[in-house]
């Protein structure tokens, strides 16, 4: 992209939203509970949780759509309370893309600036520019229906940068796109993020796409945040069995604290066999604990040794270099574990009887149902 | 074998008023039946109750097909020479175009045993006066004074927009203007005094409304207080407690005689004169007389009912006046037209 | 679908029942219609129409009817867009009473509707005795038979035609485009003009095309309300039906309403057809 293009079209710098003990409820029912989070100015940072979980609710306040029951959202440490929505100069793409239908696509980007009293000269000069910063310039008297999916979704973004927004906000904005397309567009995204500099709050379900996108990512649970970070931090330290099986993959064996000091823990699992994790963990003798591991985690062998714990396999799958195992513990409890292919590996016969050991230096344990902390 | 020709013939007449054709051809009749059109509602009734079973004795099936005057005639027309009904009951206005068109033959009078009890003015020689329709004013007494004849509406200001006037569409309508322009000067041939009196008067009219009906729902609510009515609307007003007067004007009642005609192409002549003979006979008359109906009877031998007489009596029915509908069906569709530009807003 | 865009005799069976009715019911009538408009006493001419048109007072009949349509349009359009903007901004259970108070009208008889109209309008009746009591008219105020009582009760009465088409419309419509315009920058006034009455145009077209209809062929209404100093073509063809018998000339006139409300309301669907109308209901 050329760097006067660049210039122009970033009129006004990203700024930083802090979002501070935000709670909502509709009709009695919570929606959002006291969720606090910060996206520093520039980055982009990604709203992640299952569906239900409050992530739009927290877009729409963000917005001006709604207003929250309680807390405070600040753009650069304005509040933005007593802000009308339509004065907040935050640009949003919305899941249906929302283009108007009766308009063209030049229409449509000029949208903002018709509202906010652009002259026209500087109006057609400008929607000419984001066209071409979506590639879309021979499309501009074209109506949005005329348009492939993908099309209509860039047309929404460069509607939405057409008035300088400070923050962008959007919302499940490739969830109506196929896989490739998707894709592609992700990385367009972050293309023109870095080359703008606005401040990004993107909302999905998807973590694949949530880790492609943001630089930090807020994962939601039923309305509350229930953990912040990069993605890194996010797969390798959960700090909650959501978050641990909500990112990736995570096998579960519901076990049993039965003893530990200040250096070890250890666990009794369902088939009565003991696991002993280099590291103290403060459960009380007796709890009840989920003991989790990623299938990169888990190392299959042959033959049975102490600390292995029997499985049968019941799948392979091929995934690249990799294989994927699906396993059943003798209790029932199915597993995954992943091998390279490089690796020498046993023989793969479906139905027999495999051993794994699990990473006890990476594996996670989490309270379970009834657990009682030590501390 | 009747039973299954009777029902035929209900289902054929059934199809014959849906389709409004001729397209089934009367050819499974009876040889003694008869299909009357006759006005719906208490017409209809009190023909069903009276003439019926009177007929049914002589061996004489009669079918009662309810169907407007107006109606009648358009199907006859529609019909093109394969009449649906043997016999109609027409309004002089409907019986002079149903002349014109052919759709009516004349009567052979020696048929009809009761015909001498008629008043002269009664036999039509396309068919028997059954009973007559008597056309004068009706007002609200609680509204307006008792107004005298048809100049006192233009005079009197008191009558000053609470009269109701109808077109030339109307036939009870059309007999007041005709006697209207006759007291200016005019007649069945010169409705002129009328449109001249009403360009000048139309400030003043209550309303000129498009149907009798719409005349007497506006009565009822009180918006006017004078309209052009018949015996019937006034009586029908009163049984629904609406305060509501008959006056004879001073000029004289413009009357309407409801004859029974002899279809052209019927197919059984014989049990048409039969019932004719029956409509106009004292014994069904006597019947027709009472209420709900009460029919002004034509037959002589037939008294009146006190009920009747608050109305008119005998005496009065002499000096009722049947205009020339030859002529008036000539005029209408001008004086219609006339009216419509004069009145039109 | 497109086995039933291009009609071929394969496809008989789909369209066949459609078409013989149509033709049976519909075209029949209106060739036999067609077919007397043109005969005169010296045979097949198109004396009737030339009779018709040379006539001022017929044509002003018309113009009455056409302008009597585009009243009741123009009134049913006031009245109704702010009630579709309430269901728009209704929850579930306002819109379903909407929708029962729409179509509420709708289950009496037209004809008990108009006399009920009587009631109102009149001398004695409510909107009169209204402004008497309320002191804004010294003189009892009589809107039976004026053009502005008619449309008002027709406006009442073509009401839900206009409404529902647009109600349909509505609830299909994508509720984040107001959202969309609002947080670019546009005020009520604008996401009105700009984003809800386009939405709405589709349905409101079609609402028209219903209302004129309707409004310009409503015999009983036009009658009873509008009396006989207004004239308009329905009441005009019925009396030269019904009264006077000229059946041909009738029938030209029949096809003078036909074709003048035809053009009209075949102006309104082309001007639905536009490219920026056309698949975003």
């Amino acid at each position: 992209m050329d760097m006067n293009l660049n210039a122009h079209v970033r009129a006004a710098q990203g700024k930083a939203l802090s979002v501070r003990r935000l709670t909502h409820s509709y009709d009695q029912k919570i929606a959002l509970g006291d969720v606090s989070f910060e996206v520093p100015a520039g980055e982009i940072v990604a709203l992640l949780g299952p569906s239900g979980c409050g992530k739009s609710t927290l877009l729409k306040s963000i917005a001006g759509l709604i207003r929250p029951s309680r807390g405070e959202i600040r753009l650069d440490d304005v509040d933005l309370a007593p802000i009308p929505c339509q004065s907040r100069r935050i640009g949003m793409v919305f899941q249906s893309y929302a283009l108007f239908p009766h308009m063209t696509v030049s229409e449509n980007v000029a949208y903002g600036l018709v509202s906010h009293g652009t002259p026209r000269a500087e109006r057609s000069a400008r929607v000419e520019q984001l066209l071409k910063l979506v590639r879309l310039e021979a499309y501009g008297s074209r109506l949005p229906r005329e348009l492939s999916g993908g099309q209509q979704q860039r047309v929404a973004v460069a509607r939405a940068l057409a008035v300088n927004p400070s923050l962008l906000l959007l919302d499940e904005p490739f969830g109506a796109l196929d896989r490739a397309l998707r894709a592609e567009l992700q990385v367009e995204l972050i293309r023109m993020q870095q080359s703008l500099g606005i401040t990004t709050l993107i909302v999905t379900h998807d973590q694949e796409e949530a880790q492609t996108v943001a630089d930090r990512l807020v994962l939601m649970n039923e309305g509350c945040v229930e953990q912040v970070g990069t993605p890194e931090e996010l797969y390798d330290h959960p700090v909650s069995l959501f978050a641990n099986t909500f990112m990736g993959h995570a096998s579960i064996i519901h076990c049993e604290a039965v003893g530990g000091d200040d250096t070890h823990t250890v666990l009794q699992l369902p088939d009565q066999s003991v696991l002993t994790l280099p590291r103290p963990l403060g459960f009380l003798a007796g709890s009840k604990v989920v003991l989790t591991f990623r299938p990169e985690d888990a190392e299959v062998s042959e033959s049975a040794a102490p600390g292995l714990l029997p499985a049968r396999l019941l799948h392979c799958t091929t995934l690249g270099a990799h294989l994927q195992m699906d396993l059943q513990l003798q209790d029932g409890t199915p597993v995954k574990a992943q091998a390279s292919r490089r690796a020498r590996l046993p023989s793969l016969e479906t139905g027999r009887t495999l051993f794994i050991q699990i990473d006890v230096q990476r594996c996670h344990l989490f309270p379970g149902a009834g657990a009682t902390s030590s501390t | 074998m009747n039973h299954f020709n009777s029902n035929r013939r209900q289902f054929n007449l059934a199809l014959a008023a849906l389709a409004g054709s001729a397209l089934l051809p009367g050819t499974a009749r009876a040889a003694s039946s008869v299909v009357a059109a006759v006005f719906p509602g208490s017409w209809e009734d009190a023909y069903r109750r009276t003439l019926v079973p009177m007929l049914a004795k002589s061996g004489v099936e009669l079918i009662i097909a309810p169907m407007l005057a107006q109606d009648q005639l358009a199907k006859a027309i529609a019909a093109g020479g394969k009449p649906a009904y043997d016999a109609l009951l027409l309004s002089p206005g409907q019986t002079a175009e149903a002349v014109d068109r052919g759709l009516i033959e004349k009567i052979d009078t020696s048929k009809l045993a009761n015909w001498n009890k008629l008043d002269d003015k009664l036999k039509s020689p396309w068919g028997p006066t059954v009973t007559v329709e008597v056309n004068g004013i009706a007002y609200n007494p609680e509204l307006v004074p008792r107004p005298k004849g048809y100049k006192d509406l233009f005079t009197n200001p008191a009558y000053d927009g609470k009269v109701a006037w109808l077109g030339f569409g109307s036939n009870s309508a059309t007999m007041a203007w005709v006697e209207i322009a006759r007291l200016y000067g005019g007649g069945e041939d010169n409705m002129q005094p009328v449109f001249d009196l009403l360009r000048k008067h139309l400030p003043k009219i209550g309303a000129i409304a498009n149907s009798g009906n719409a005349q007497m729902a506006l009565f009822q609510q009180r918006e006017i207080g004078v309209f052009m009515a018949s015996t019937n609307n006034v009586s029908r007003l009163k049984t629904m407690g609406v305060p509501c007067e008959f006056v004879h004007p001073e000029s004289g009642s413009p009357a309407v005689p409801v004859n029974i005609h002899l279809t052209k192409g019927a197919a059984n002549p014989a049990a048409v004169y039969a019932y004719m003979d029956a409509a106009i006979s004292a014994a069904a008359q006597n019947q027709l007389k009472m209420p709900p109906v009460e029919q002004i009877p034509t037959n002589r031998d037939v008294a009146f009912t006190p009920s009747l007489e608050a109305f008119v009596t005998r005496e009065q029915m002499a000096k009722f006046i049947y205009q020339d509908w030859v002529k008036i069906n000539k005029n209408r569709a001008a004086w219609t037209a006339e009216f419509d530009r004069i009145v039109k807003k | 679908m497109n086995a039933l865009a291009a009609p071929s005799l394969r496809n008989l069976p789909y369209f066949g029942p459609m078409l013989t009715a149509s033709v049976l019911f519909f075209l029949a009538p209106l060739v036999v219609l067609a077919v007397y408009s043109f005969s005169s006493p010296e045979g097949a001419s198109l004396a009737n129409y030339a009779r018709f048109a040379n006539d001022e007072f017929s044509v002003s009949v018309l113009i009455d009817t056409i302008r009597l349509g585009g009243s009741v349009v123009l009134g049913t359009t006031l009245l109704g867009l702010p009630i579709a903007l309430l269901y728009w901004h209704a929850g579930p259970r306002i819109r379903q009473w909407l929708i029962f108070l729409i179509l509420l009208p709708m289950l009496v008889s037209n004809v008990v509707r108009t006399f009920a109209w009587i009631v109102i309008l009149g001398r004695q009746g409510l909107i009169s005795s209204t402004l008497l009591y309320t002191g804004l008219s010294s003189t009892p105020t009589n809107l039976m038979y004026t053009e502005f009582g008619l449309i008002l009760a027709l406006c009442q009465i073509e009401l839900p035609l206009l409404l529902l088409p647009i109600i349909a419309v509505l609830s299909r419509a994508n509720r984040s485009l107001v959202d969309a315009a609002r947080m670019l920058g546009a005020g009520s006034w604008r996401v009105l003009l700009t984003v809800l009455v386009p939405v709405m145009l589709p349905g409101l077209l079609a609402g028209w095309i219903l209302v004129f209809a309707s409004a310009c062929t409503s015999y009983v209404t036009q009658a009873v309300i509008g009396g006989a100093r207004l004239i308009y073509l329905p009441q005009f063809i019925y009396r030269e039906v019904g009264v006077l018998f000229s059946w041909p000339y009738a029938a030209a006139v029949a096809f003078v309403l036909l074709v003048s409300t035809g053009v009209v309301m075949l102006s309104i669907s082309a001007l639905s057809r536009h490219r920026r109308l056309v698949g975003h209901a």
